[in-house]
């Protein structure tokens, strides 16, 4: 038991952070006002934090105290956060242009909190996803359900996060109706990197046959050259 | 600290006179900085192209010379396309009567090269990150190749576009007085406004200021002189990126500085697009 004061402290600790994570989700204080450098910190260990949570979860499969391999845990742990903050980052540049280009410059710092908050947010739409991923790994999936049910929760974090974005675009667009196209621009770019980084960065789930490894050998390839090649394959015309 | 910076972060904007003057025909802008900034994005894209065949190549010494190509001949490009395209942009701006004397519009040409290259710059890191995960096989060079030719062709139109807009502004800006409004060509601007309407759900704002955001769609013989020309800009640069030939670099092919003449850039492209699609 830890005493009083402690307690306490550690009871607005949490507060603040619930506040903050609520904050995030509904789009409040983001866009207009200048967030203090204290929440933006929290944000990204918000982001950072719930990235890590909902990875060492997938890395759990196959949720078992014989069969769950702790490596594997803390590499995928490692790797959710790094898929996040990489596709950002390599996203960002084109952003900052298109947004110059546009004659949006002066409102750049408002569209990169609100593209940087629905980043926070899609982790732990993620995280709170978590859950359901549990039970499914409990109620015993193969390894390829696994993937299934993971790949569906990123999809629906992204899906979900969708209004949330537009939310804290609003007041942008109302200002200047161009801010939509540099929305697009955002969401057209950033899922075309993230779905690349997402297949380099294989495996997150880890398939219980093969050894636990950060990186996979055969990894190292192009999802959309694989997406071609299959699609290529049923309707016949491989050569 | 960033101010060196500054001057592409105004033109990106659309500014291309200084604050101090009110002419809206001048275009003042520090010029050799501007340039030498142009040069170092376009070395910067020239190097994430040729990282494709970097990190490919068997050879490491012959990765090494295609990078160093590469990130020398991304620049030579730009300004060679510059020196073959400015005279005919000279002239066609002077039959038409326009205000812009050459310095301006040789600054506005070299303002277009800079919108280009620095879009091109910014989807450097994304274009490295594909060259460094994309295997090194024949689909992965076509891959890289399209790739590029789409962002390429993406950030010339939208350069193309800054440099009708900025033209529009510039060589257009006759005091209000002067400038002969036909009652046609405002019939047709207000239906085109009805149009974006029903098109885009919203009316862009019509600021005279920026026409960026409300290009007007007039077929004034002026306006079409310059549609032509900025076909002719895209055609002889998409050419001399043709002639300048390898940038990425062919992972079956050994390195050289230029390839035999043969061909040209839009044959070339469609043979590879339809081998991608064809796995032929």
């Amino acid at each position: 038991m830890l005493p009083a004061r402690q307690r306490i402290a550690w009871r607005h600790c949490g507060d603040f952070v619930c506040r903050v994570a609520d904050n995030i989700l509904r789009g409040e204080q983001w866009v207009s006002v200048a967030p203090q450098p204290r929440s933006m910190m929290l944000t990204l260990g918000l982001l950072l934090g719930c990235g890590s949570c909902y990875g060492a979860l997938m890395g759990a499969y196959p949720f078992t105290w014989e069969e769950t391999r702790p490596l594997q845990m803390l590499y995928s742990g490692l790797k959710v956060p790094l898929l996040l903050v990489l596709s950002f980052a390599l996203s960002v540049p084109s952003f900052y242009v298109a947004n110059l280009l546009l004659g949006l410059g002066n409102d750049f710092g408002i569209a990169f909190r609100a593209v940087l908050a629905t980043q926070a947010a899609l982790t732990i739409t993620l995280f709170s996803l978590a859950p359901i991923t549990t039970l499914f790994y409990i109620s015993g999936a193969t390894y390829e359900q696994a993937l299934m049910v993971n790949s569906l929760m990123f999809g629906i974090s992204s899906l979900g996060v969708q209004p949330l974005l537009r939310r804290q675009y609003r007041s942008l667009i109302e200002r200047n109706p161009w801010h939509r196209w540099t929305m697009r621009v955002w969401i057209v770019i950033y899922a075309f990197v993230g779905i690349q980084m997402g297949w380099v960065l294989r495996p997150f789930v880890g398939s219980p046959n093969s050894p636990t490894q950060f990186f996979r050998d055969e990894a190292w390839g192009n999802a959309y050259l694989v997406v071609w090649g299959l699609v290529k394959r049923v309707l016949g015309i491989d050569s | 600290m960033l101010s060196w910076w500054k001057p592409i972060d105004r033109l990106l904007r659309g500014e291309l006179g200084s604050a101090s003057k009110t002419s809206e025909q001048e275009i003042t802008f520090p010029i050799g900085h501007v340039i030498a900034l142009t040069i170092l994005l376009a070395a910067i894209f020239g190097a994430s192209i040729g990282s494709f065949t970097a990190v490919s190549a068997k050879d490491p010494s012959q990765g090494g010379q295609q990078l160093l190509a590469s990130t020398v001949k991304a620049p030579l490009l730009f300004y060679l396309t510059l020196c073959v395209t400015f005279p005919s942009l000279y002239v066609f701006n002077a039959l038409i009567g326009s205000q812009l004397n050459i310095a301006s519009a040789f600054r506005l040409l070299v303002a277009s090269i800079a919108v280009i290259v620095a879009i091109l710059a910014s989807l450097g890191p994304i274009i490295v990150f594909f060259a460094f995960s994309t295997p090194s096989g024949t689909d992965g060079y076509r891959f890289i190749l399209i790739l590029i030719v789409l962002t390429a062709t993406m950030s010339g139109l939208l350069g193309l576009h800054y440099l009708m807009r900025m033209l529009h502004r510039h060589a257009d800006a006759r005091p209000v007085g002067v400038a002969s409004v036909s009652q046609a060509d405002l019939h047709e601007t207000s239906s085109s406004v009805v149009l974006a309407e029903a098109v885009g759900g919203t009316a862009m704002p019509t600021t005279p200021r920026d026409s960026w955001q409300s290009t007007r769609s007039n077929w004034s013989p002026a306006t079409v002189i310059f549609r032509v020309w900025v076909v002719v800009f895209a055609i002889v640069g998409a050419q001399m990126s043709w002639v300048l030939r390898p940038f990425i670099g062919s992972p079956d092919r050994e390195f050289s500085w230029f390839r035999e003449r043969s061909g040209n850039f839009f044959q070339a492209v469609a043979q590879v697009a339809s081998d991608l699609l064809t796995g032929g």
